[in-house]
């Protein structure tokens, strides 16, 4: 009964899919609130200038929060890739390989370049 | 509101020895308010019509053979009153995305090969010389290890699950929600010994995998079960060991 089954390789995708997933229920909702009502509310003495370019910058200033921007960038771009490639299955849109190469190639190009952007972004 | 005297039933027909394509074939039906659907496709078979062919046994939702979809959607017909469905028109065609024999009925082939595939079946453990000289002992069970299967040992083989199913429509490849759900309920079984057969059948593609939880086969589910629960949670079981396979030097099959 086993010769007919191959072991699929979609529980590493569907992992990143997860994660991202739950990273974007948990922190999405959280930046709308504070980039979209909090901050342009907070026009109070202080509140100007808090998404200033080298203010938001100080926070890179610890190596983790480096990290985890990357792997916020990165988990959120995996988790879009599998998204489309498994709704384009579902609208019936079977591209075959290229459409699974192209989506998670770009997810993991997105990955990339968010390493190499906080690993050349100034210190504060 | 008064009960109509009629309700209009319109049946998708098929004959494999005439070279006619399907067509529609509508059936003006004395309407009673206690009546099935099946009740109804009974009375065209014995009065009005005996050449259409369609499945049947129990009349009480629990044989699973009078499936077909009513409107467009996977039913059982005995599990259906004409009280729901007045004033009609009613639409009936055979399950889809299985190959139809004739008429309402369709051909199961493909699902009970998976059957076996899945290990749908409890597998003792392996047999000491101890275990096999001493009196066979019942194997007895608590309730809570019980009702860790027995929503999954509803299943009644109906295929509905399957025409619900639009990953088994677009593969027919795809073990599907039935037989994966069938595979949850004896790797539950504290009774069961075969968890490892069933392994490769739920970790390849076909498996847990192509399942994408739309989630329609538990809607349709005349027996409570949820296979897409059944499905998912098979899917952090083939992840976890997915990984730890691969991390573990010599666990990897």
């Amino acid at each position: 009964m086993n010769a007919r089954f191959r072991r699929s390789h979609e529980p590493l995708f569907w992992l990143l899919f997860g994660a991202g997933g739950l990273l974007a229920a948990l922190v999405l909702p959280a930046l709308v609130l504070f980039t979209g009502v909090i901050v342009p509310v907070a026009r109070g003495p202080g509140g100007e200038g808090l998404l200033d370019y080298t203010r938001v910058l100080g926070l890179l200033a610890w190596p983790g929060a480096r990290v985890a921007l990357a792997g916020s960038i990165a988990l959120l771009a995996w988790h879009a890739a599998h998204r489309i490639l498994h709704l384009c299955h579902d609208l019936g849109v079977h591209a075959g390989r290229g459409l699974k190469w192209s989506c998670y190639g770009s997810a993991a190009l997105v990955s990339l370049l968010a390493c190499g952007l906080v690993i050349l972004l100034p210190s504060p | 509101m008064t009960d109509p005297e009629t309700i209009l039933i319109e049946v998708l027909r098929w004959h494999p020895d005439t070279p006619e394509a399907p067509w529609w074939q509508s059936y003006e039906v004395p309407y009673r308010a206690d009546a099935t659907l099946l009740e109804a496709l009974q009375t065209i078979k014995d009065d009005l019509d005996g050449t259409l062919t369609f499945r049947w046994s129990c009349r009480m939702a629990i044989c699973g053979s009078c499936g077909c979809m009513v409107n467009g959607r996977p039913e059982l017909s005995c599990h259906l009153l004409l009280r729901d469905l007045a004033p009609g028109p009613v639409r009936l065609e055979p399950l889809a995305h299985f190959p139809v024999i004739r008429d309402l009925v369709i051909d199961q082939q493909d699902f009970l090969d998976k059957l076996p595939a899945v290990g749908a079946y409890l597998v003792p453990a392996e047999e000491t010389e101890a275990a096999a000289a001493a009196p066979a002992a019942p194997s007895r069970q608590t309730p809570a290890q019980m009702a860790d299967y027995y929503q999954y040992a509803q299943c009644i083989n109906c295929l509905l699950c399957y025409s619900a199913c639009p990953q088994y429509g677009l593969k027919p490849d795809f073990l599907g929600p039935a037989a994966l759900a069938l595979m949850a309920r004896h790797d539950a079984d504290s009774r069961d010994h075969g968890q490892a057969g069933r392994r490769a059948a739920r970790d390849a593609d076909t498996g847990v995998w192509d399942c994408t939880l739309v989630g329609h086969c538990t809607e349709v589910c005349p027996q409570g079960v949820d296979p897409a629960r059944a499905i998912n949670r098979n899917k952090t079981a083939s992840a976890r060991d997915y990984v730890f396979d691969l991390l573990l030097p010599g666990r990897r099959r």
